[in-house]
């Protein structure tokens, strides 16, 4: 009842091009991690509480998402679903420990914390502002961590960052659409600290900073398809060639926001454990979309985005129901970046809720599977572009949810 | 099992999700609205009158395949939709004759918009009998001032009149029994003068007080019924794109061709054009050079006076006052024409008499008129005829002849704040006119100013005798009309405001709904976004304007109807559903006709 008043009284997804997937037991509680007792995830919320796990763990998990946006224009009675095709965030970490005493612990983890999976029905009326976008950050960490005493460690990882971006519009020209595509690759460097605090068996504290990186792709490609050869000619000039799809190259940033997370664990007896995380995204860095078209071949395009920093809180529960299986639930309120007005079909962004359950079972004591059903949902919002600023975006009323399953395997040694 | 103990749990879980949680967003909600008076409006009979842009016309003819998407046509299916009304909303369809249009459409091409590929078609039969009873009662051309004119069955009307010759697009439109209905007439009663070439052409323009008498014929009509409705005012058709594309300033024919308008430019073109112009004034001037030399040289048998010291002295005989130029170069050419006399051995008053014939005669006139622009003078008494004197006294003719010229307009110097392009002028002794600033081009000269502006840029020779391939044209004769004089579009703007505040004002005294198009328009001159689009009055790439650059694509028609019903909405309260405009096509590639074997 109390999961069902949330749904009514809230309206998907991580909002900004988030994705708050990155372990199948935090998925369960809410995505409650940074300050909780530690598994291999660990390397991602927290590589602090790395040198306090008891052994050398590999884990991998899959968390397809299910997405749906629903959309109808402003004043309109027609209903618009995206089709998008399933996202498939995934993880992988693996942590050595010397020893269960030693004060060492070293990893090296591939998680995707960033990105986005959106597509709309061909010649949908949303066309001008976004077909399809897949956007994707690989984040590839080798971690380092560190047990200062009984009570405290520190750890830090260097991420590589590979991203790519595909995005597909439409332009608006006489002698039909104008296909729009581009694509583009890059590879970026960041950091990740963390600090972890545990001072009694009864509780933890930990503290994650996840450094932001600009995205920039050079040189993408950029491929213009116009079916009326005279456009093409006006569009282009000499540089057109007739019936061919024209090949531009252009520049763009996409920022990633910085993240810091502090998070507590409470275990008041052996059946039981709570956790709460909060999280504050530098979502500020994102002020516009600009892509470039450095050889001169196309007007640059300039989207205003003036997204804002934005707050994510977590609560979740444990309770050992036997000693194999562990049941767990929990919550989120995600905060939306997205300014009024700012909306896109890309990022249909409003206040979020996730509301999680998830089970563990240990087959053994080196294998376990983790399992987990996150449910996010936004509030319903209404987009009203600015007439003095180009969002490149429509008018339209929003809703979007996600149903997502997540699945992980646990191999200690 | 475990899991038996917590299934229940997780089934409840699973199922709040499902039940509890909506997934869409909310639906459409629909409501009629009512009027000042509380009643709830209705829309069982809706019922469209206008012109051209009610009537769905697209590319400069009236195209089956617009006409489906009639704003009119668009607002009906969205009260049908949402079980408003207007279900049996029947339109005048082209596709009844088997046409596919009426009228010469002009298409684009892989090459460009090509305006004679199609073979123009007129309706020949009337549709009333089989499919009649219409609701959009729009009919190209008409004005406002036409439409309780039976005479309009003339023209395309007869295509779907319920009784040609006699029946109005009034009386038809009242035989429906409106519950609801639209009214977008005025742009005729300004676009036809417009197009003609205003005040040089054949047209006129609607008195204010010729509108308010139909237009408020019709609305009282409207009021009798009890309908309400939507007024949709006239949009500045000297906005649109058909005087808008073609550069009516040297500033703007450079930025056409990706330039701007410097200093340097202004001396290279100014420079150009004095080349073109300047040698045929010299050579004009040149002609006179005998006369100079002889009026100038030193008669013995008159004491070595010259003609001019003999006028000087002869002309307050005459009554003239030989500081005056017009009256010296009169008694030089009377004295010229009495002394052939004398010498042909006519009697002193003989002579006399010659002289004042020979001054009143055309020929005399002319050559007084010579004189005076060659700038005679009594100083010019003191004058021996040498050649350094002559040459003097023709420069001096020269500039003055240049800067009459200038300050007529017939000989255009252009600067960074005045770059008006001149237009064609056969009464112009250079052949064409700067016009005042603010004369606009219409398309049908888009093609000469881009040879102009390739001449320009390219330093090519211009050939006086073939500016009017260069320049734009208005001339009754052959009803070509191709600019609209600055004056005019004042006169085009007032006419116009002075029908919107008339509308605007009906709306608010009969309680309808008010649709600012002018508004609208006026700000795609800028550029308007709506749902990823920008709509601007430009040419081809504008996404609002057809190829004819006065009708509006499929798109722009949809544009109206959602302001339109937005308009009703608030005006009414009501809730009536808007148009996905990007569900409509901007200009379409199209397919030439074959060409006729013979």
């Amino acid at each position: 009842m109390v999961l069902a008043t949330v749904c009514i009284s809230s309206a998907t997804f991580a909002n900004g091009f988030q994705v708050l997937l990155q372990g199948t037991k935090a998925v369960g509680r809410g995505n409650v991690q940074v300050g909780f007792r530690p598994d291999g995830s660990s390397l991602f919320f927290n590589p602090g509480a790395l040198s306090f796990l008891e052994s050398s763990t590999v884990q991998v998990g899959v968390n397809p998402v299910f997405s749906n946006i629903s959309y109808r224009p402003t004043g309109g009675a027609t209903k618009h679903a995206s089709t998008s095709p399933m996202g498939t965030p995934f993880q992988a970490y693996g942590v050595y420990r010397p020893s269960a005493e030693s004060p060492w612990a070293f990893g090296l983890g591939v998680f995707t914390p960033f990105g986005s999976t959106v597509s709309y029905e061909d010649g949908w009326t949303g066309r001008y502002s976004l077909q399809e976008i897949s956007l994707q950050a690989i984040y590839i960490q080798p971690t380092v961590s560190y047990r200062i005493n009984d009570v405290l460690s520190v750890g830090g990882g260097v991420d590589i960052v590979t991203g790519s971006v595909s995005f597909k519009k439409k332009v608006a020209a006489s002698g039909g659409d104008v296909g729009f595509d581009m694509e583009g690759n890059t590879v970026q460097f960041s950091f990740n600290a963390g600090l972890y605090y545990q001072p009694s068996d009864k509780w933890s504290v930990g503290l994650n900073y996840r450094h932001g990186v600009d995205m920039a792709v050079e040189r993408g490609d950029a491929i213009f398809d116009v079916p009326n050869d005279f456009i093409g000619d006006n569009l282009f000039g000499d540089k057109y060639t007739a019936g061919q799809p024209y090949k531009a190259a252009f520049n763009a940033t996409l920022p990633l926001p910085s993240t810091a997370a502090v998070g507590f664990g409470f275990y008041p007896n052996e059946k039981w454990s709570f956790g709460l995380d909060v999280s504050y995204v530098t979502w500020s860095v994102y002020k516009e979309l600009k892509v470039e078209f450095p050889d001169g071949d196309y007007g640059d395009i300039a989207y205003d985005r003036s997204w804002e920093d934005s707050w994510i809180f977590n609560l979740g529960a444990e309770y050992n129901a036997t000693d194999a299986l562990i049941v767990r639930a929990g919550a989120y309120v995600d905060t939306t970046p997205v300014p009024d007005g700012h909306m896109t079909p890309e990022s249909p962004d409003a206040l979020s809720i996730g509301t999680s359950v998830g089970a563990s079972y240990m087959f053994s004591e080196k294998f376990s599977v983790d399992a987990a059903f996150l449910f996010t949902n936004k509030q319903q919002r209404e987009n009203v572009v600015p007439t003095d600023k180009d969002t490149g975006g429509l008018n339209g009323v929003y809703k979007a949810t996600a149903y997502i399953p997540s699945i992980s395997l646990n191999y200690n040694f | 099992m475990i899991f038996n103990k917590y299934r229940s749990l997780i089934a409840a879980l699973a199922v709040a999700f499902l039940a509890s949680c909506t997934l869409e967003v909310d639906d459409f909600q629909t409501s009629s609205g009512t009027d000042q008076s509380g009643k709830a409006l209705d829309f069982t009979t809706y019922v469209a009158l206008g012109n051209s842009l009610t009537a769905g016309v697209t590319d400069n003819a009236w195209m089956a395949k617009s006409q489906v998407n009639s704003y009119p046509q668009l607002i009906a299916n969205k009260l049908q939709e949402v079980g408003l009304g207007a279900t049996g909303f029947n339109q005048p369809l082209i596709s009844h004759s088997g046409e596919e249009y009426f009228g010469a459409p002009f298409i684009l091409t892989s090459q460009g918009p090509c305006f004679n590929c199609k073979t123009p078609k007129v309706p020949t039969t009337n549709i009333y009998q089989e499919h009649g009873g219409f609701h959009n009662m729009a009919v190209s051309g008409m004005k406002a001032v036409e439409v309780n004119n039976p005479a309009l069955a003339a023209g395309v009307y007869a295509y779907f009149a319920s009784n040609p010759g006699r029946s109005t697009v009034l009386s038809d439109a009242l035989m429906q029994n409106p519950t609801f209905f639209s009214v977008w007439l005025g742009a005729n009663d300004v676009l036809g003068y417009a197009t003609s070439g205003g005040s040089m052409g054949p047209g006129s323009i609607t008195s204010q007080s010729d509108y308010e008498e139909a237009i408020g014929m019709v609305l009282d009509s409207m009021d009798a019924r009890g309908a309400k409705g939507a007024l949709l005012n006239v949009p500045d058709i000297t906005n649109a794109a058909l005087f808008q594309t073609t550069p009516n300033t040297l500033e703007k024919m450079l930025a056409a061709n990706g330039m701007e308008l410097t200093d340097e430019f202004l001396t290279l073109v100014n420079g150009y054009l004095a080349n073109a112009f300047d040698s045929s004034i010299i050579k004009q001037v040149e002609v006179a050079r005998p006369t100079i030399t002889s009026l100038l040289t030193p008669i013995p048998a008159a004491g070595n006076a010259n003609t001019i010291g003999i006028a000087v002295q002869t002309a307050p005989s005459l009554g003239k006052d030989p500081s005056v130029a017009a009256d010296l170069a009169y008694t030089v050419v009377y004295l010229g024409a009495y002394n052939e006399a004398l010498g042909m051995g006519a009697s002193m008053e003989q002579a006399h008499q010659a002289g004042l014939a020979y001054t009143a005669s055309p020929e005399g006139q002319a050559s007084i008129t010579q004189l005076v622009a060659l700038g005679i003078d009594q100083s010019w008494a003191s004058l021996t005829g040498t050649e350094e004197e002559v040459d003097a006294i023709i420069d001096a003719a020269v500039e003055t002849t240049k800067a009459q010229l200038k300050a007529a307009g017939f000989y255009p110097e252009f600067t960074a704040e005045s770059n008006q392009l001149p237009v064609y002028d056969e009464t112009s002794p250079t052949m064409l006119r700067v016009p005042a600033e603010g004369t606009l081009f219409s398309l049908a000269a888009l093609n000469k100013i881009v040879a102009l502006g390739e001449l320009i840029l390219s330093g090519g020779e211009l050939d006086i005798a073939k500016l009017k391939d260069y320049l734009p044209v208005n001339d009754a004769t052959v009803s070509q009309f191709e600019f609209l004089e600055s004056v005019d579009v004042t006169a085009v703007k007032t006419a116009i405001d002075g029908y919107n505040s008339y509308l605007e004002e009906q709306a608010g005294e009969r309680d309808l709904a008010y649709v600012d198009v002018k508004s609208i328009m006026d700000d795609t001159v800028t550029g308007t976004i709506i749902d990823g689009v920008t709509y601007t009055t430009a040419y081809i790439s504008g996404n609002l304007f057809s190829l004819d650059g006065a009708h509006l694509t499929q798109r722009g028609y949809a544009v109206i109807a959602n302001f339109t019903i937005d308009a009703i909405n608030k005006q009414y309260g009501s809730k009536i559903p808007t148009v996905q405009q990007n569900d409509y096509p901007v200009i379409e590639e199209g397919t030439p006709d074959p060409v006729p074997s013979n």
